[in-house]
């Protein structure tokens, strides 16, 4: 050989030197394989399967991960929107309080009876703070007008149903001008001075028409 | 006598014919194991890719179809094997290769003392000259690029054509012949330095 390899001697070189083969035991157990393949088959599921054990999702990093972004995505979308969670229970208390301020305001003797029933409209719109989504503002203002009626004597219970019957159709705030109306003409009655009470009883009708359907015998008789 | 070409007689194998088979494995069996021993770090490492690709061969025996040759077929499938082995263990193996390296210059071993019994009628002296020049050449293969060792035992140890390497491994003819080209001139430089002539 000179002193200078051609591609020829290399290529001659690496067959000369190219001799290794596969080994007896080698060749026997491809042999094996490829006359029982069905054996394979059901061995290499066996062998690739025992070594590797999929770790269940949470003991994954990804599967921590995961978890801890959607808490802080539940997080953050709860403290954004938590001003427009309580708004309507605000709402509603204020409502109770400004009919508290309101009944307060009149400065008469029923005071004493309608303590009671405001103060379970406080309550009441406290418990709408929980569970408030559910409910719409008409069921709001419904049971807090529900929830102001005096309910001093059983001989007014009646009107007072009856003034629920077409009050509660109406607009939360004329709702609850009509009652503050009503429970002054009630005690224009009480003390007597039933001329007051047909003006302002008048002037109530002539302002909601409505109210003269289902008006109680007591009011009819004073109109007379 | 004719010899039944490969893509029948694995279609036969295919059939449950055991015998095809073994016609089959014995005309492959060297070659696709030089490829993988020369490609891999140890020769325990090329038993398990060689043993791995004829196991596949063999479980896709049922689907085999004859739409290209069959050895190019078989290559393909270590060619695979080849590249998803270097992927799982690409930092180990180049740790594993230095290692080789050093013991592949020491002493020759049981296959090259084989290779020794076969050049007895030649002088001394000619004998260890060949048989050193072929270590070398062996160390020297061990030290080119992936793709252009891969390329040249394609070639010259498969007997592959160009086109065929380079539908193999998903190359243009031009680019494998370039791969060829430069590993030879590297083995020539690589062996010229190792016998001291440079």
């Amino acid at each position: 050989m000179s002193d200078k390899f051609t591609d020829h001697d290399i290529v001659r070189l690496y067959r000369e030197g190219a001799t290794e083969k596969p080994s007896a035991e080698l060749d026997a157990k491809i042999f094996a394989l490829a006359k029982n393949p069905v054996e394979t088959k059901s061995q290499i599921p066996l062998q690739s399967a025992s070594p590797i054990k999929k770790p269940a999702l949470y003991q994954t990093w990804y599967g921590q991960l995961s978890t801890a972004a959607s808490l802080v995505l539940v997080t953050i979308l709860y403290l954004h929107n938590s001003d427009s969670f309580n708004e309507p229970a605000d709402n509603a208390n204020e409502q109770a309080t400004n009919q508290l301020m309101e009944i307060e305001a009149t400065g008469l003797s029923s005071i004493k009876e309608t303590e009671q029933p405001v103060n379970n409209s406080l309550q009441k719109g406290i418990k709408q703070k929980v569970s408030i989504k559910k409910r719409s503002q008409k069921q709001v203002s419904n049971i807090m007008a529900d929830s102001t009626l005096p309910s001093a004597s059983s001989d007014n219970e009646t009107t007072q149903l009856n003034k629920v019957k077409s009050i509660s159709q109406m607009m939360p705030e004329d709702a609850l001008e009509v009652r503050t109306d009503f429970n002054k003409i009630d005690n224009l009655l009480a003390t007597e001075q039933s001329e007051k009470a047909r003006e302002r009883l008048t002037e109530l009708l002539q302002k909601y028409p409505q109210l003269k359907a289902d008006l109680h015998a007591r009011y009819m008789n004073l109109l007379k | 006598m004719t010899e039944i070409v490969d893509e029948s007689l694995m279609l036969q194998y295919a059939q449950g014919d055991g015998h095809a088979f073994t016609a089959l494995y014995t005309r492959h069996k060297d070659s696709l194991y030089r490829y993988f021993l020369r490609q891999s770090a140890t020769p325990e490492l090329a038993e398990e890719l060689y043993q791995n690709v004829w196991n596949k061969l063999i479980k896709a025996r049922s689907t085999y179809q004859v739409s290209s040759k069959f050895t190019t077929w078989l290559y393909r499938i270590a060619h695979n094997e080849l590249i998803d082995h270097y992927r799982r263990h690409s930092t180990e193996n180049k740790v594993i290769t230095l290692n080789v390296e050093d013991k592949e210059t020491e002493v020759p071993n049981e296959t090259e003392a084989g290779y020794l019994a076969d050049l007895q009628q030649k002088n001394i002296d000619e004998q260890l000259h060949l048989s050193q020049q072929a270590s070398h050449l062996r160390w020297c293969l061990k030290q080119l690029p992936r793709q252009q060792k891969e390329a040249f035992l394609l070639k010259h140890e498969s007997g592959f054509t160009l086109n065929e390497i380079a539908k193999l491994v998903g190359e243009s003819s031009e680019g494998v012949k370039s791969r060829i080209r430069y590993g030879i001139t590297k083995l020539k430089h690589c062996l010229m330095h190792k016998m001291g002539k440079v």
